[in-house]
Parts: structure tokens; C-alpha cells; sequence
């Protein structure tokens, strides 16, 4: 709770974050739109048989964990699943350990964010490369991405260019094209060197075994061919049955992510001895149950719902203070972690979501159900204890009077973090029914 | 397809059998890298010279496209294709009876050769990390380069 509060406040107190993603996020928003009318006028039928699609996976998913375990290793590839982080960390770092000595070039993945597996990487030595350009940016400033499909969205080309400079000696010029040109020599040179890669999955093919992979830059790509072996990370979630089922994923993932009709590269990974699949299961398996738990598995990670959402185009994925930000970060990230149970309401419940999630997950319905789930704890609390010893009249004369007369530091200390972005605020030395009463005396005596 | 490749900021060119092909590719800048499959079809040996020694030194790659898709300007090719992957101008060979229809057809494919590494294509590689700003070449090529040809052998 407090870290989000923290993360809020830093967010909000920069004065040029929220002009920038709401720019980043405006310009995907608005070439998304003109992408579904002239190409898609099919855009709600295939988001129907997505959410099916997607329904029936995470009904599914102890069958198709059974049933993709079979077929990865039918296909004489590698798979261990992994119950919880610290598990998958201690698998990974295994595969890895005969390729210490060069660089492990890294796809992206949302899933190394959530288990800290490059720090637990990079402590025991290893190099690893974020070889997307966003997260190759933000690695060198030891961030975390602000977005699921765009991590750099709160960077200017000017912050850019200053960290390539400062870090890399880099070229003098805030040019796009030329800083990444710049990233690229840089990169292709760990992709040479490297004998190790680690990527995520977008989906993973139960009756296959097969790993889908969508991106842009062709990181991936290298990534997953050039080395020695390549680990693929994901949860459980990432599951589909039958490749019949990407119809339409793969028209709905690149246009609602980044409005394209296609992204540059989509990559099939059957199973192979070199390649290792590393699934997490456990308290993701368990989210099933959960009536908000089950809609959620579905999602699958477009980032949609944060470009549309008015609180994160105001604050950014960073004023989150966790991994996943914006609606579906609001709803996972206090079902994955408990202690983040304020998170859903980060949110104006305006539906935006809800409107644009290309799998029909009722994200503001959700964010209300946790709300309200929070809301029990409330009532247990001693601020609600406060709250109803207020509703007595008697209760509330007294504790206002006191309250009065109390020193304004103390005052301020228990309003807490409501007052610390406030001006003082002068305290009438007589309250509002004192001053009733005695004007009513005053009156009667005239 | 025309359109559809241009739409991905893809080059499109037509030839109309494989002879007529070499001359154009001759244009391109050298050292080649050559997809195995093509090796026994172009007269690469004598005409494409000089051939890259390590594939990482290759300024143009020459694959060949297992199918096209219309409606999106998509091309599927081996996933351990690096002529389509290291060097800065990709040429991809698309003859015109392997080109289908929809994305679904693409898909259908993969399903039937699910034991096969496969990557479909969809323009030169990019990025827009900074600013949303479009930027041709990311980690893979800068330029792709289509060829239709009417007759494949």
C-alpha cells in the first residue's frame, strides 16, 4: 500500500511524465481506431471467439499444463515446472550455469519483472542483456517498464540520448533513427558473443508443444536462434489448446498492442533439445477458483486497457509501484500479492477497459468486486471504528472539540498522508454546532 | 499482395522466372548470404558473388517464402532462415502459386507442420520505443525486399 503511495506521489509530482505518456499512449489509441475501421469489420466477432478461446484455456489449464508437458517432451525438448519465483529462478540459473562466462541476451518479458530473475541473474554473476530496445534503455537506468508493450514510454528521445551518451558514448543527437542504429551495433555484438537466451512466450500451443513469440525489432528472433539454448519463461496462463486457436489472437494482439494489421515477427518454436520451457504454475493454478481470478488468466497482455485508462495516462506505469500497471496490473497485481489490495483504486471505473479489452475480460467490473472485497477489511478496521463512533452525535461534539485544541503538527499527523500535499489549513477555535447553540442562546436572550 | 506489402513498407518487385531475378539481385549490396533451399534453384555460384564467409557479414539475404498472405503482407519462412535475419536488406522470394488468402490459411500451415521452426514475416524489423517514433531496422533487416515471380521451378 505504501509503495504504491510512494510511487504515486513521485509520479505525480513530475512535471513532464503524465504530457509524456499521455502523448505515447494517444498516438497507439488513435492509429488502433483507424486500423479496426478499415481493415477489421469483423473486430467483434473475433474478440468473441477470443474470449471463448481464452474461457475454455483457463478452464482447461491442469489438462492442457498434462497435455503441452507431453507434447514438449513427445518433441524431445526440455520443460520443468515451477511452482512459485524462487523455484523458477534456481531452474533457470541451472540451464544456465555451463554459459556463465558470455552474455545472456534476454527478450522480453513481463514474467522476468515479476520474479526478479535478472537481479537473481545478475548477483550470481551473470550477464544478462535486455536486448529490446525499450528495455535495453531502461535496463542501463536500473528501471523497471512503465508499460507491458512499451517500457520507454516515459523516457523523452532527450532522456535517451543523455543515457546512451553518459552511459555508452553514445552519439550526440536526440535523432531516433540514429540512436537506434547506435543500440543496434551495440547489441548485435552480445548477440554474436552470447551462447544463452531467455525469452517469454505470448502463447504457448498445448498440442503442439509450440512457442509463440511476437515482436518487432527481431531480438527475439536472435534471441531464440543464434544461441546454444534458449530458455522460454511463462506462466501457466499462456496456454492454448490447438494452433487453430491463434485465428484470432494473432489479429487481435497486434492491433489492439501496437495497431498493426501484423507485427514485423512472429516466431513458432516447436520443441527442440536445445530449447527449455520454463512454466510457472502454483498460486496462478489456484487463481482459477477466484471468480475475478479466472476472468484475469485470461488476459492476454496487449496493454490496451493502460492506453485507454485516464489514471495511467496521468501517472504512468511507474506510479503503479509494481509490474503490471493500469486496469489488468490493478486487478492481477493484488491477486498474485495481497498486500497490494489498494490497487484497484487506481482507477475512475469509467470502462474504458472494459471497452477495449480485446478478449472481453469486465476489467472495471473486477476493479469494483476487489474494491469491495477491500472494503471488508475496511470494516474491520479501527478508521471505520473512528468513522462509526462519529455517526453519534455526542461522540462527534466531543472528538471535534478535542480535536480543535490540539497543536496543528499534531493535527496534521493524524490526517496523515491527506494533509502533506495540502497548505495548513486554520481550525476554527469554535465549531460550527457551538457556534449554532450559542447564537440560538444569544437570540433568545435579545 | 501489392498493397498489402507495401502497407508493411516492404519492396515489391515482379519477375517472371528465375533467370531474370539474378540481375536485380547483382544490384544489391554484396556479400550475399544464401537460404539453403535457394542454393540448388538460383545460379548464385556464378552470378552472386562474392557469398558471405560467416553469415554475420552478409549485407543482403536471399530466402525463400513457404507462403504469402494477402489481405496482411505477411511471408512465412524457416525459422532458422538468417538470410532473412542477420543481414541489413532481406530478399524474400514469393512465387505467386504460394500465396493464400487470409491469416487463417497461415495458420492452417503451421498447424500442419507443427514438428517445423517457423517464422512469419511482416516488413523490415522496427521499433518505436522511442517517442512512437518509427524507426526501419531495428535488430534485423532495414530493407525487405519482395520478389514475385510467376514461375517457380
Amino acid at each position: 500500500m505504501n509503495k504504491t503511495r510512494h510511487a504515486l506521489e513521485r509520479a505525480l509530482c513530475d512535471p513532464d511524465l503524465a504530457g509524456k505518456v499521455d502523448r505515447a499512449t494517444g498516438i497507439t489509441l488513435r492509429k488502433r481506431e483507424t486500423l479496426i475501421r478499415d481493415s477489421y469489420p469483423d473486430w467483434e466477432s473475433l474478440r468473441e471467439s477470443a474470449s471463448e478461446i481464452r474461457s475454455r484455456s483457463v478452464a482447461l489449464l491442469p489438462d492442457l499444463v498434462r497435455i503441452f508437458t507431453a507434447s514438449v517432451e513427445a518433441g524431445g525438448g526440455n520443460i520443468t515446472i515451477v511452482e512459485d519465483y524462487d523455484e523458477l529462478c534456481r531452474v533457470v540459473e541451472e540451464i544456465l550455469r555451463p554459459y556463465r562466462d558470455r552474455p545472456i541476451v534476454k527478450g522480453k518479458s513481463m514474467l522476468t519483472e515479476e520474479t526478479g530473475l535478472r537481479d537473481f541473474l545478475g548477483m550470481r554473476g551473470y550477464e544478462v542483456v535486455e536486448t529490446d530496445l525499450g528495455e535495453f534503455i531502461i535496463q542501463l537506468l536500473d528501471q523497471s517498464p512503465s508499460h507491458i508493450t512499451a517500457p520507454a514510454i516515459h523516457l523523452s528521445r532527450h532522456d535517451i540520448s543523455r543515457i546512451f551518451r553518459e552511459r555508452l558514448g553514445g552519439p550526440d543527437t536526440t535523432d531516433p533513427q540514429i540512436l537506434t542504429r547506435f543500440a543496434r551495433t551495440v547489441l548485435r555484438k552480445k548477440f554474436l558473443k552470447a551462447q544463452a537466451g531467455i525469452t517469454g512466450a505470448n502463447f504457448l500451443v498445448a498440442e503442439s508443444g509450440t512457442v509463440v513469440l511476437l515482436e518487432n525489432e527481431a531480438n527475439i528472433r536472435l534471441s531464440s536462434t543464434l544461441p546454444d539454448v534458449v530458455i522460454s519463461i511463462a506462466g501457466v496462463e499462456k496456454l492454448i489448446e490447438r494452433t487453430t486457436n491463434l485465428s484470432p489472437l494473432l489479429k487481435l494482439l497486434p492491433a489492439s498492442a501496437t495497431a498493426q494489421i501484423q507485427n514485423c515477427y512472429t516466431s513458432f518454436l516447436p520443441p527442440d533439445p536445445r530449447r527449455h520451457i520454463v512454466l510457472l504454475a502454483g498460486k496462478r493454478m489456484s487463481l482459477r477458483e477466484d471468480p475475478v481470478g479466472s476472468e484475469i488468466l485470461k488476459c492476454i497482455r496487449c496493454g490496451a486497457c493502460l492506453n485507454t485508462c485516464p489514471v495511467f495516462r496521468l501517472v504512468g506505469g511507474h506510479g503503479y509501484g509494481t509490474v503490471y500497471s493500469g486496469p489488468m496490473g490493478a486487478i492481477l497485481t493484488p491477486l498474485l500479492s495481497p498486500e497490494h489490495r489498494s490497487l484497484p483504486y487506481m482507477s475512475s471505473l469509467c470502462g474504458a477497459c472494459t471497452d477495449i479489452c480485446p478478449v472481453h475480460i469486465p476489467l472495471h467490473r473486477l476493479l469494483l468486486e476487489l474494491r469491495s472485497r477491500s472494503r471488508k477489511d475496511f470494516l474491520s478496521s479501527s478508521l471505520f471504528t473512528l468513522f462509526r463512533a462519529g455517526a453519534n452525535p455526542r461522540a462527534y461534539g466531543m472528538g471535534t472539540s478535542i480535536f480543535r485544541k490540539l497543536p496543528n503538527t499534531i493535527r496534521r499527523r493524524l490526517l496523515g498522508p491527506w494533509t502533506r500535499k495540502r497548505g495548513t489549513f486554520p481550525v476554527s477555535p469554535e465549531s460550527f454546532r457551538e457556534k449554532w447553540r450559542r447564537r440560538k442562546r444569544e437570540r433568545n436572550h435579545a | 499482395m501489392r498493397e498489402a506489402l507495401e502497407r508493411v513498407q516492404a519492396e515489391v518487385f515482379s519477375f517472371a522466372d528465375i533467370p531474370s531475378i539474378v540481375n536485380f539481385l547483382s544490384s544489391l549490396p554484396s556479400p550475399y548470404l544464401i537460404a539453403e533451399e535457394l542454393k540448388s534453384i538460383l545460379p548464385w555460384t556464378h552470378t552472386l558473388r562474392p557469398p558471405a564467409l560467416h553469415p554475420q557479414e552478409a549485407r543482403t539475404g536471399l530466402s525463400l517464402a513457404r507462403l504469402g498472405v494477402k489481405t496482411t503482407g505477411t511471408l512465412l519462412v524457416p525459422g532458422t532462415d538468417t538470410a532473412s535475419l542477420l543481414p541489413e536488406t532481406s530478399v524474400i522470394l514469393l512465387p505467386k502459386e504460394r500465396i493464400v488468402d487470409a491469416l487463417d490459411d497461415l495458420v492452417l500451415y503451421v498447424a500442419q507442420h507443427a514438428r517445423e521452426h517457423l517464422v512469419a514475416i511482416s516488413g523490415p524489423s522496427r521499433t518505436a520505443d522511442i517517442e512512437k517514433t518509427l524507426v526501419l531496422g531495428a535488430h534485423g533487416p532495414e530493407r525487405l525486399i519482395v520478389l514475385l515471380l510467376d514461375q517457380y521451378p
